[in-house]
């Protein structure tokens, strides 16, 4: 008989029990931390469904673990909806503004009462379009970010994890950005927010996501990290199916690239 | 009986954690680490563990670790990955007493049109960083200097050899397969630019192995892959991960690094306990030292007018090698040896005895005294 705790798990100290166990294995229970847990996330097309809701829920019990985890926890929650109604891949520059109640929250907002929390909602429409800007700014003046590079009409990333990261494409005067860029744009917007606690000695932004999810949000970390990020900063980023019964959790800061 | 093994340069055998280890990847990480899915993620996250415990024991980034099948490939990718990285032909140095996989690449380098330096050491063993200073070139692509050596156990000067080609703008490659389990090894330290080992050589299992590339060099040109197919190890290693070594790899680097300063003392211990049976009972003659500047769990002996290959195959229960295992089927003498300069008797009658993590007094007093019983009553060995 085998044992199903990872032998090359974090040991020697309390971590929360059950299904939040291994996405706090990293959260300091001697010091203070703030958290911005990101779960809950559904794309306008579809409407709030079962991934979004039960990941909410992930997002919750994380949240109110981390604070039982120290008392001086600091934890805020964000949904990321996807308001973009296409692929990113999609060539188009810049998208209007997103409307006000063009969604209803409304099992989420209940969700939060019920556990006595609230959280801020993140339009993917207008990261994309700040990255767009931070890329425009960028073509202007290349110098000032030497990891990223332009290959014809192609913003490439200098990655240390993959062969290629696209970070957008040039289209005359715009910028479309890719997938990993609107990641780090959020990245970017969650630690703002949470370095509104100079007393929390780390922050962390906790991810809840799709698998399908895997390859552009590790990106997007990869790229935040290393051009953003602080030493005391670490994105964990967390996996799971639509039930969420079973999330998996990868760790990272800016030193493991 | 038992037998005494007695031969932890060759390879070690696993620690049970890392027997635990792998049974849990067996059953719970089977996942191909590069799928998309559940599982695949978690057997990712594993994989990603292990590499965190690498990096950590080495002083480096989680992302300049690559997994490998053992120290002979990453030497080999190592070394012919720089060469290749550069159009046409290269300056490569290298030392005398490096490990066949180190040698032999060298060799396969100068087939292909690169030169190739190779520097002698002194009565030791050592490497003399000046050598390796005079013997920098504006055209020269790699220096290879090993940590310690297998046979005789020399520390070499890196850290002093990693000032020099830093200085030049040169990499360093260091093979620490047989130093890292005993010495505090960090990369920014000891100024090195690729380094490899492999993990049966620290209580982990066999085929796998761990090249470090610092991302300066990486940043500045990738090495040349030597295999080519999925894009595993960001396009260095192709190949489906072996999850199960990669894990038990992780538990080995662990297990070391908990306890590898308390077990180094313990080891020289041993070690002095059995020569000093050993010189109760048998004469001997030390070919490799014992104190600061070796590794301290092994030591290099020659027993005068005794052929060690004979030798061995009379002495029962006992696990010790004449030679650097790798080596010895070539059936000539040893080059490391030979390179310090050693008469070919005293070659002939070298064994070489390194103590591990499970070794005990009691075995080191009854390997002493198996090893003198047959020496002892040897008749001299004609030419």
């Amino acid at each position: 008989m085998t044992s199903t705790t990872s032998p090359l798990a974090p040991r020697g100290r309390t971590v929360p029990a059950g299904r939040v166990a291994p996405l706090l294995e990293t959260v300091s229970p001697t010091s203070r931390s703030a958290l911005l847990v990101a779960g809950g996330y559904f794309d306008t097309a579809v409407g709030i469904g079962a991934f979004s809701l039960n990941s909410f829920a992930l997002a919750q019990e994380t949240g109110a673990a981390a604070r039982r985890l120290h008392r001086g926890n600091k934890v805020l929650y964000d949904v990321i909806v996807n308001d973009l109604g296409m692929s990113c891949s999609t060539d188009v520059c810049t998208l209007p503004a997103a409307g006000p109640a063009e969604t209803d929250l409304t099992p989420l907002t209940a969700a939060a009462a019920e556990a006595g929390t609230d959280f801020t909602v993140t339009r993917e429409r207008n990261l994309r379009n700040r990255a767009a800007r931070s890329m425009k700014r960028w073509l202007r003046e290349p110098a000032a970010q030497p990891l990223f590079s332009l290959d014809g009409d192609e913003i490439v990333f200098r990655s240390r994890q993959y062969e290629k990261v696209l970070a957008g494409v040039v289209k005359g005067d715009h910028v479309v950005p890719r997938c990993p860029l609107i990641v780090a744009e959020y990245f970017a917007r969650y630690f703002a927010r949470l370095r509104a606690f100079p007393d929390c000695a780390h922050r962390h932004v906790i991810d809840i996501n799709s698998l399908a999810d895997r390859d552009k949000v590790t990106k997007g970390a990869e790229i935040y990290l290393r051009t953003l990020g602080t030493p005391e900063e670490e994105i964990v980023l967390v996996f799971a199916d639509a039930a969420c019964a079973d999330p998996t959790a990868l760790t990272y800061t800016a030193y493991d690239f | 009986m038992a037998t005494i093994y007695l031969d932890h340069q060759a390879t070690t055998p696993m620690d049970p954690a890392v027997v635990e280890a792998m049974n849990f990847a067996a059953t719970h990480c089977y996942a191909n680490p590069s799928s998309p899915h559940a599982a695949g993620i978690r057997a990712f996250r594993e994989v990603e563990r292990a590499r965190g415990a690498v990096a950590r024991l080495i002083g480096a980034g989680r992302s300049e670790i690559y997994f490998t099948s053992g120290a002979t490939e990453g030497n080999n990718l190592a070394i012919k990955g720089v060469a290749a990285r550069t159009g046409g032909p290269r300056h490569v140095v290298t030392t005398a007493v490096e490990h066949k996989s180190v040698l032999d690449t060298c060799r396969s380098l100068r087939e292909a049109g690169h030169e190739v330096t190779v520097l002698p050491v002194d009565g030791e063993g050592r490497i003399d960083p000046g050598r390796v200073a005079a013997a920098l070139r504006p055209d020269t692509a790699l220096v290879s200097v090993m940590l310690a050596n297998n046979e005789i156990s020399t520390v070499q000067p890196v850290a002093e050899i990693g000032a020099i080609t830093c200085a030049a703008g040169v990499p360093l490659h260091c093979d620490a397969t047989q130093g890292v389990g005993s010495l505090p090894v960090d990369v920014r330290t000891l100024g090195v630019d690729l380094l490899t080992f492999s993990g049966h050589k620290i209580y982990g299992p066999k085929g796998v192995g761990v090249l470090y590339v610092s991302n300066r060099l990486s940043d500045r040109a990738p090495l040349a892959p030597l295999l080519h197919g999925g894009g595993q190890e960001r396009g260095l290693r192709a190949g489906t991960l072996n999850t199960a070594a990669v894990i038990g790899l992780g538990a080995a680097v662990g297990v070391l690094a908990a306890g590898r300063e308390e077990e180094a003392v313990r080891l020289a211990g041993l070690r002095g306990r059995f020569l000093t049976e050993l010189a109760h009972r048998v004469p001997y003659t030390l070919n490799s030292g014992t104190g600061p500047g070796f590794l301290p769990h092994a030591v290099n002996l020659s027993f005068p007018d005794v052929d060690a290959q004979q030798l061995l195959l009379e002495v029962a229960g006992l696990a010790v090698s004449t030679g650097s295992a790798c080596n010895s089927s070539a059936q000539e003498p040893s080059h490391v040896l030979r390179a310090i300069g050693l008469p070919p008797e005293r070659i002939r009658g070298s064994v070489r005895i390194a103590f591990g993590r499970f070794s005990t007094e009691a075995e080191a007093v009854r390997a002493a005294h198996a090893l003198a019983a047959v020496a002892g009553a040897r008749p001299p060995v004609t030419a």
